[in-house]
């Protein structure tokens, strides 16, 4: 036996960011700003409120004010609402309590319903057929409605609004990752796998999960989107966070009335907003997909 | 029948009597009374056409058959009964004293993972070796396999190495954990002819490094007699013929055997002739109907061979045949020529 010393071997880890930005490196503009876009969206939302006007503080001297317009606390760069609140500092504030929600949700949901389509799939029989009966309930359930109704139920807050929303997510995720490893339990590599003595957990993490993980990552993003429109829209009806605290759903719903008289801005700028985060996500998830499969990462000489 | 070596402390695998029939409203059987052993260092080539049950046999070995696979018999690793095995010895015993390499590396390499990585999560499961001395034995094992530059080699993914590559890395998997059995299931079939040849002599050279058995499945008679040291040829769920691999694959005693050793073309010079298929393909259930499995299909068929299945019957020098007709002298190859003149 030879023994030979690697010193790439030292720091695996290394190696899968290193490819990570090799491949962010070479990716087309698009998808870097993208990146920027929502790297952007992400840090104002997080340093924002910091930074600007109390979101709920009124100037009824300076109601439903235009961007650039000056009242008694100086500029209001975005202008005002009916209530004479700063819109920038509104939409910073909404900001993160959307985001803070849209990302737990899909989180939540995501792992909740991976795990449970992973299970499903691979154990088959009993387990598989309650958990997707399951599924096939809450799918014959329009997702609004069933949201809705919890959400009016239940007692208003960034909590409820994360678990209802996550309701919705999870079924997503089982019914693709219970698809996907139905048919990779067939294949030869799990059945190496078993050969090599792997346990069904580690089949499960380290063979099946990368091998759909492409999948994952395309809903994800979808679901992101998906979520954050819904967000929006429980916040629109009223039924998301509780006011004074604005959601960008809401800011829509309020300003929308003021619509008629001109007022454009107080629905532009949140809509804005959720528009170019959704796109930016959806490129990155397009654009992740593709690096995540190795076969076409194209073969090196 | 019983097994000519009994208790031996070199036997590596012995079935016994081993039966696998698959439920799916009725059951279908798919092995039927398989007796065979293989010893320390031996190489036995198990033979026939697709359906036969090689494959099956192979994966009844580290128990990896379906769940809806009736199994009956026993199957007895290094002296221990793999039936009775919890789940925690089973998952010992794969990839550690017996582990199995498959036809078409490609589809049975993880994709998604490097071949060191894979390599490196078979030492884990089974030995102590973890992180970086993990990895330098996966580039050690890489170059026992015979893959060049294998520091480099190691951080590939399946899909940038050649079918032989990827049939080495498999095997550098598979041995990496010292097995004392190596199933080959078909390892060259999905490789090209010369390929074919470097994987057989890479098995052979670690058989003799490692002295490990090997279990070579397989229907390429070519492969087979280049590897085995002894050959059993299945058909329908039965081994029909059994002895030392020259004198099997050289004078057949069995139709079945002979048939399929006719029907490999050759390139020698003299042997022109039109290839001889077998008529006829195993049919399904054949191994549960009455007589000798193959008498549909025979040329040689008598009566009284529908009526009753023959045994695996003793015709010296260690090998055995189950046909009606087979006796010490009896071929199948002479009597043909006596049936065309």
């Amino acid at each position: 036996m030879i023994s030979v010393s690697d010193p790439r071997a030292e720091a695996p880890a290394t190696e899968q960011s290193a490819r990570l930005r090799r491949a962010l490196a070479k990716s087309p503009p698009s998808v870097r700003a993208a990146f920027a876009a929502v790297a952007l969206v992400v840090l104002v939302a997080a340093l924002g409120p910091l930074l600007t006007r109390d979101p709920t503080a009124q100037d009824l001297l300076a109601v439903l004010r235009p961007p650039f317009a000056t009242g008694s606390a100086g500029t209001y760069l975005l202008g005002t609402d009916q209530l004479g609140r700063d819109l920038l500092a509104r939409l910073v504030s909404g900001m993160r309590t959307s985001f803070v929600i849209t990302f737990s949700a899909v989180l939540v949901g995501g792992l909740v319903g991976t795990a449970i389509g992973l299970a499903s799939g691979y154990l088959g029989g009993r387990v598989d057929n309650l958990l997707m009966r399951i599924v096939d309930i809450q799918l014959a359930v329009p997702g609004v409605l069933l949201v809705l109704t919890l959400a009016a139920v239940l007692r208003p807050g960034v909590g409820t609004t994360i678990c209802v929303l996550s309701l919705i997510v999870w079924v997503i995720y089982a019914r693709v990752a219970r698809a996907q490893v139905l048919s990779l339990r067939e294949t030869d590599l799990v059945m190496a796998a078993r050969a090599t003595g792997c346990s069904n957990a580690r089949i499960l993490l380290y063979h099946v999960l990368p091998n759909i993980a492409g999948s994952i990552w395309v809903i994800t993003t979808l679901e992101f989107a998906h979520v954050m429109i819904a967000e929006a829209a429980l916040g629109y009806l009223g039924l998301g966070v509780p006011p004074p605290a604005p959601t960008l759903g809401a800011m829509i719903s309020e300003g929308q009335r003021y619509l008629q008289l001109g007022k454009w801005w107080l629905v532009v700028m949140p809509g804005v907003i959720v528009s170019l985060t959704i796109i930016s996500i959806n490129a990155i998830g397009n654009w992740l997909r593709d690096i995540h499969d190795p076969r076409s990462r194209g073969r090196p000489g | 029948m019983k097994q000519p070596y009994g208790i031996d402390r070199d036997e590596v695998l012995a079935l016994e009597d081993l039966s696998v029939g698959f439920v799916h409203g009725g059951t279908s059987t798919v092995l039927a009374h398989v007796s065979l052993s293989i010893r320390r260092g031996e190489t036995l080539g198990l033979v026939g056409e697709s359906g036969c049950g090689k494959s099956t046999l192979g994966r009844a070995v580290m128990r990896l058959l379906p769940s809806n696979a009736a199994v009956d018999g026993e199957i007895r690793l290094l002296g221990r009964d793999v039936r009775a095995m919890d789940d925690r010895e089973i998952r010992r015993l794969r990839g550690g004293s017996v582990a199995m390499i498959f036809q078409n590396p490609m589809s049975a390499l993880n994709p998604v993972l490097t071949i060191g990585r894979q390599i490196t999560e078979a030492l884990e499961t089974h030995t102590g070796l973890r992180g970086r001395a993990a990895t330098a034995r996966a580039v050690e094992l890489l170059h026992l396999v015979g893959i060049g530059r294998p520091v480099d080699r190691v951080h590939d993914y399946p899909h940038q190495l050649s079918g032989g590559m990827r049939q080495r890395a498999m095997i550098a998997m598979a041995v990496s954990c010292d097995p004392k059995l190596l199933i080959a299931d078909e390892p060259t079939t999905a490789l090209d002819v010369t390929v074919q040849t470097q994987i057989l002599d890479l098995l052979a050279a670690l058989q003799e490094k490692l002295s490990m058995a090997i279990l070579f499945i397989s229907h390429d008679m070519a492969a087979v007699a280049s590897v085995a040291d002894r050959v059993a040829v299945m058909y329908a769920g039965r081994i029909v013929e059994q002895g030392q691999a020259t004198a099997l694959l050289l004078d057949p005693a069995h139709p079945y055997t002979s048939g399929l050793l006719n029907s490999v073309p050759s390139v020698d010079g003299a042997k022109l002739a039109r290839l001889q298929a077998i008529p006829g393909n195993v049919s399904a259930g054949s191994a549960e109907a009455a007589g000798c499995s193959f008498h549909p299909r025979c040329r040689f068929a008598v009566t009284g061979c529908d009526a009753e299945a023959p045994p695996l019957a003793d015709i010296g020098d260690g090998r055995a045949s189950r046909c009606w007709l087979a006796t010490e002298d009896w071929r199948p190859d002479a009597a043909a020529r006596g049936l065309a003149t």
